[in-house]
C-alpha cells in the first residue's frame, strides 16, 4: 500500500527482497545501493551479527527527483532469510508493495528455495495479501557455480505465477540492477492502476 | 537509555494492510499533527520527535535530529515495535510495559497511535520522565480523533496519478549504464 504525502508531496514504495539466507539478497542490495548516485539514496543500514549475517534486516531509500509535483521514495529492504528469523521478515513484510525472490541456484540448496517460497506465501497469507496480485521478481542468483539448479526447474518449482524472472551473479552485478529495475516497473504499474481504480482514471 | 511501550496484541491484528489500496493524508491532517508534534516537543522538552506509519514511512517531524537521519530512525523504530509485538504476542499478556535502562545521552519513548501510527520521541538530556508521560498523554488525547479523519482527495490523487506516469522514464535514466 503505497503512502501518498500530499504535503512534501512525497509518494513511498516498499520493496523487500526474500529468499533463502546466503542466497544473496544483502549482495543485491549493496550492489544497488552502489550504483544509485550518492544524491539519490540514503546510507545503507544494516543490523547484523558479528558473521555479518543480517540478523535484523537491511535498509536504504532512493528518492527520484520531483517529477509533475511529486517526488518518489523507493524504501529497499532486505530480510534474514535463516528460518528462524521468520518473526523479523514477517515484520518487514507489513506494508510491502513490491518484492524480489531471490533464489540460490547451488544444486543442494533446491529445497531450502521451496521452503522459502512456501515460507512467503504463508506470511503473505498472514497479512492478508494477495500472493497473486502483489507486484514480484524472481532472481536465479550464483550462476556462476558448477552444479546449478536448471532455469527450467527453477520456473517451474519457485515460479508458479509467471513472474518476471532473472539469473544473476550478484557478487559481479550481473543481473542485478535488471532485477531491481523489473520490480520498481512492476509496482510503479500497480499502483497506477490502483490509484485509477480508487479514485477514476487520469485520463477519463 | 530509557524505553518505554504499552502494547496490547488484541488490537495489533488491525494494524495490516491488505496491499490493494493507497493511504492517502491530506495536508490540513498533516499540519495538525505537525502543530501537535511541535507542542508535544516543547512540553516534554523532547530533543525531537517524530509520528511514522507502522510500515516505516515518516508522516511528520521536528527537532534536533543531528546526526541521526530521521528516515533511518523511522525504518528502525518500525522495526523495533513489530519485533516487540511478536514478543508480547508470545508472552500472551493483554498488556506489557518494556523499560531499558543504558546510557545517560539519550532516552527513547515510543507511543502507538491508533492501528497505523507510532511516535517515536528522543528525549535528551533535558527531559524528564513525569513530564514527557503528562505531554505525551495530552499529545495522544489530542491528536486520536485527527487519525479517524485520514481519508483521500480524488483531485490530488489525480496529480499523482500524472507524476507516476513519469517515474519510469526517471528510473530509465538513473539506471541507463545497465540497459
Amino acid at each position: 500500500m503505497p503512502i501518498i504525502n500530499y504535503r512534501t508531496r512525497e509518494i513511498n514504495c516498499k520493496i523487500v527482497y526474500v529468499g533463502p539466507s546466503l542466497g544473496g539478497k544483502t549482495t543485491n542490495i549493496q550492489q544497488i545501493h552502489g550504483v544509485i548516485p550518492a544524491k539519490n539514496r540514503t546510507e545503507l543500514q544494516s543490523i547484523d551479527t558479528e558473521g555479518d549475517r543480517t540478523l535484523f534486516f537491511d535498509y536504504f531509500s532512493m528518492d527520484l527527483e520531483d517529477i509533475a509535483g511529486f517526488k518518489t521514495k523507493f524504501l529497499i529492504y532486505g530480510v534474514p532469510g535463516q528460518p528462524y528469523y521468520r518473526s523479523t521478515r514477517k515484520m518487514v513484510l507489513n506494508g510491502v508493495d513490491g518484492l524480489v525472490f531471490v533464489a540460490d541456484s547451488d544444486k543442494s540448496r533446491i529445497q531450502d528455495n521451496l521452503e522459502s517460497m512456501q515460507d512467503l506465501k504463508g506470511m503473505l497469507t498472514e497479512y492478508g495479501y494477495d500472493y497473486g496480485t502483489l507486484p514480484l521478481v524472481l532472481q536465479y542468483n550464483k550462476r556462476d557455480l558448477f552444479f546449478i539448479t536448471p532455469i527450467e526447474e527453477f520456473e517451474d518449482l519457485l515460479n508458479d505465477r509467471g513472474c518476471r524472472s532473472f539469473e544473476a551473479v550478484a557478487i559481479e552485478n550481473k543481473g542485478v540492477v535488471e532485477t531491481f529495475r523489473a520490480v520498481c516497473a512492476e509496482v510503479i504499474a500497480k499502483l497506477n492502476a490502483t490509484l485509477a481504480s480508487q479514485f477514476g482514471s487520469y485520463n477519463r | 537509555m530509557t524505553e518505554e511501550l504499552r502494547q496490547n496484541p488484541a488490537r495489533n491484528s488491525a494494524a495490516v494492510g491488505t496491499g490493494t489500496n493507497v493511504y492517502a493524508i491530506p495536508p490540513d491532517q498533516l499540519e495538525n499533527l505537525d502543530r501537535a508534534l511541535e507542542k508535544l516537543l516543547d512540553q516534554s522538552k523532547a530533543r525531537c520527535g517524530l509520528i511514522l506509519d507502522r510500515t516505516g514511512m515518516i508522516l511528520a517531524y521536528a527537532g534536533d535530529f543531528h546526526p541521526v537521519n530521521p528516515q533511518v530512525m523511522g525504518a528502525t523504530a518500525a522495526g523495533v515495535i513489530a519485533a516487540l509485538n511478536s514478543m508480547v504476542a508470545r508472552a500472551a499478556s493483554p498488556e506489557i510495559n518494556v523499560r531499558f535502562y543504558g546510557s545517560e545521552v539519550d532516552r527513547i519513548h515510543f507511543l502507538l497511535l491508533g492501528d497505523r501510527l507510532i511516535l517515536c520521541l528522543l528525549l535528551g538530556r533535558t527531559a524528564l520522565g513525569g513530564n514527557v508521560r503528562s505531554a505525551v498523554k495530552a499529545f495522544s488525547s489530542s491528536v486520536q480523533p485527527m487519525l479517524e479523519r485520514f481519508r483521500p482527495d480524488a483531485r490530488q490523487a489525480e496529480d499523482v496519478l500524472k507524476s507516476v506516469q513519469y517515474i519510469e522514464s526517471k528510473l530509465d535514466d538513473m539506471f541507463k549504464d545497465y540497459k
